[in-house]
């Protein structure tokens, strides 16, 4: 028989908000980023080193799955260290803003103490999801065309394409996704 | 007297050789390239392609190429059908016209063996193709993919320093 869970409901919300789990949503955002940004590359191989789509599409569709994974990765870690950081810094103005809207509303209609924090918790974490999803996808994203254009166009730039190619998206997802572990306690 | 006639057969089937590897008449159909975009690469190419048809349709006709007094090697395609030459310079190459001479194995004993001071006639190659080379887009002094290496840099400064304040 499984164990009974310790935590109330109220708790198991806030656990999975502030979690690493991701909503369906977020996924979703997530993975059309990571598709997007795994597809630049191609574009620029195809257009300044002339390898066509065609041929090479065995190697094109591999690199871009391989590298939407490691980036969706990077971005669900960055996304996880940056929604505690926004949630705490955003919490006097989400309060304040809570506070007013509660004002304005119809004095006959008292809101108890409770009601309020649970608003409040709830637009804290609204703001700080949708903030940490932008600025992990941007700082993902700035962060693998760095390395991806340093690697293609500068180290390996003498190699043949397919090498290129091979080596530049991995090497620049793989070290995306590995600096997305590190965390500033 | 079989000596004498296997001897004749033999002449004759050299001489026949000989006669079979120059090109009376040329009749030249070519195609053109150069590099006029420098945007993205370093180096201007050319290339001459083209096929040759002689009045006595001689077989596998060597030819020596000539252009601006530099020799390149003639390369033939697989099913004999098209030649080709092609050269590379460093860097923009201004607006000329390159006329590539072509000689076969006559043509090209008769430049080796020309003086400026002979009595010969003066060395005439078998045919010419021109190439007039329209000269390269102005290209930016800084290579581009320094320059989108330097704007990926900056976008990750910006995102760099916005994850930090938003940490610290």
């Amino acid at each position: 028989m499984a164990p009974k869970s310790n935590f109330s409901k109220e708790e198991e919300l806030l656990l999975q908000d502030f979690g690493r789990g991701l909503s369906a949503k977020s996924s979703a955002i997530f993975y059309f980023h990571a598709f997007i940004v795994s597809t630049v590359p191609l574009y620029l191989f195809s257009n300044i080193q002339q390898m066509f789509i065609c041929e090479n599409a065995i190697l094109f569709g591999i690199g871009t799955i391989v590298s939407m994974y490691f980036i969706s990765f990077a971005y669900k870690n960055n996304k996880f260290e940056l929604k505690h950081k926004i949630a705490q810094k955003r919490g006097d103005g989400v309060s304040a803003e809570i506070h007013a809207a509660v004002a304005d509303m119809d004095g006959n209609k008292k809101v108890s103490k409770k009601e309020k924090d649970e608003r409040i918790l709830w637009r804290k974490n609204e703001v700080a999801e949708a903030e940490s999803i932008q600025l992990a996808v941007f700082n993902t994203n700035a962060t693998f065309l760095a390395i991806l254009i340093f690697l293609a166009f500068l180290i390996f730039k003498n190699y043949a394409p397919t090498p290129n190619y091979a080596i530049s998206i991995f090497v620049a997802s793989g070290l995306t996704a590995l600096f997305s572990t590190s965390s500033q306690n | 007297m079989m000596k004498l006639i296997t001897c004749i057969c033999v002449l004759v089937a050299c001489l026949a050789i000989c006669q079979g590897r120059n090109c009376k008449s040329p009749k030249v159909n070519s195609k053109v390239y150069s590099t006029t975009s420098s945007h993205l690469s370093s180096r201007t190419a050319f290339v001459i392609q083209w096929t040759l048809d002689c009045e006595d349709k001689p077989m596998n006709v060597p030819l020596f190429s000539y252009v601006d007094g530099k020799q390149y090697p003639v390369a033939k395609s697989v099913d004999g059908e098209y030649y080709q030459i092609s050269w590379s310079s460093e860097g923009i190459v201004p607006m000329k016209t390159f006329v590539a001479k072509f000689y076969d194995e006559d043509a090209y004993a008769k430049k080796r063996n020309w003086r400026s001071d002979s009595n010969l006639d003066i060395e005439q190659p078998t045919f010419t193709i021109s190439l007039d080379h329209k000269g390269n887009e102005e290209a930016l002094p800084i290579k581009a993919e320094k320059i989108a290496l330097v704007a990926a840099l900056l976008l990750l400064y910006v995102a760099y320093k916005e994850t930090s304040d938003v940490k610290a």
